[in-house]
């Protein structure tokens, strides 16, 4: 367990113990932008990103006690940023599908930020060809460093499955698409 | 951690994926804060239920002691004096309930305080 992780445990168990605010700012300090930046990613909305990452935060505090020290907090962090993306995508789902019961049209993607052309980068082109499965676990290896262990703990699939899947996102990405000279996103 | 070795392609995509940090701007303070509240609500959600429900059951509280101390006074001497030596005088008076159910309250909202 290096420094970074040891601080981690520090604060998470101050913040647990004596129900410790500033604690949990400090770590929301200290992982903030690995989370939002998965899950804008993710979403391709910065801002749905920004809520879902305040969402995930408050998730998270409720549920710190869970965290037992076993792996990287940051990966437990990213398994509760995950399991809010896919929570929210349910509700606006289902209030899709009410709102089209009541006859009213799909409104449950409208504040999906629709990137023009100028915006999209090679990373857009390159999540635009994998599923939302393949997107989490391909950002959850290139984009956050995790490895198939800590994947497969934050996807909650196994590891057998995680290392298929970067496979297979690794080759729609080769069929489709040279990597090189690419524009960051 | 990297349980796996990366070859030319992982790199690309790790420059790929790349990404420059986002600034807090705010951000964790906001968390914060949000949490301070939501920690003072749970603090005052139990003083406040005790306060309520206290609110609501002085009425039926009293009744039943007005009841009780109306049942003791029409009990025969003898029988009275089997049940212990209670009488209608021993029984709280609703004002003392109110004054003990107020001062639990103000015990409990003052430990809180302190606790925090």
């Amino acid at each position: 367990m290096n420094a970074d992780s040891t601080y981690d445990s520090e604060l998470v168990a101050r913040a647990v113990a004596q129900q410790d605010a500033a604690a949990f700012g400090e770590l929301v300090r200290r992982h903030q932008s690995q989370v939002r930046n998965f899950l804008r990613k993710l979403t391709r909305d910065a801002s749905l990103a920004d809520d879902l990452a305040q969402d995930c935060f408050m998730h998270a505090w409720d549920k710190l006690h869970t965290f037992i020290g076993r792996g990287s907090f940051i990966g437990w962090l990213l398994k509760v940023a995950y399991t809010t993306f896919l929570q929210s995508k349910r509700k606006s789902k289902r209030y899709g599908e009410i709102l089209e019961q009541v006859g009213h049209q799909d409104v449950s993607n409208e504040r999906q930020h629709m990137p023009t052309s100028d915006e999209i980068t090679d990373l857009d082109k390159f999540l635009a060809v994998l599923t939302e499965e393949e997107r989490a676990v391909m950002i959850l290896s290139y984009a956050c460093g995790l490895s198939h262990r800590e994947i497969s703990e934050t996807a909650d699939l196994p590891v057998g499955t995680v290392k298929s899947i970067i496979f297979r996102g690794k080759e729609k990405i080769r069929e489709r698409f040279e990597i090189s000279d690419h524009k960051h996103g | 951690m990297v349980d796996r070795m990366k070859d030319t392609e992982d790199r690309k995509l790790e420059s790929l994926f790349a990404s420059d940090a986002i600034p807090d701007a705010g951000f964790s303070t906001r968390i914060e804060k949000r949490i301070r509240r939501q920690l003072w609500v749970r603090r005052l959600a139990l003083p406040i239920a005790v306060v309520i429900g206290g609110a609501i059951a002085v009425k039926p509280l009293a009744g039943l002691v007005t009841s009780l101390m109306n049942f003791m006074s029409v009990l025969p001497a003898n029988v009275s004096s089997n049940l212990g030596g209670v009488s209608a005088l021993n029984l709280p008076q609703m004002s003392t309930i109110a004054l003990g159910s107020m001062l639990v309250v103000a015990v409990i909202t003052i430990a809180r305080l302190f606790e925090e």
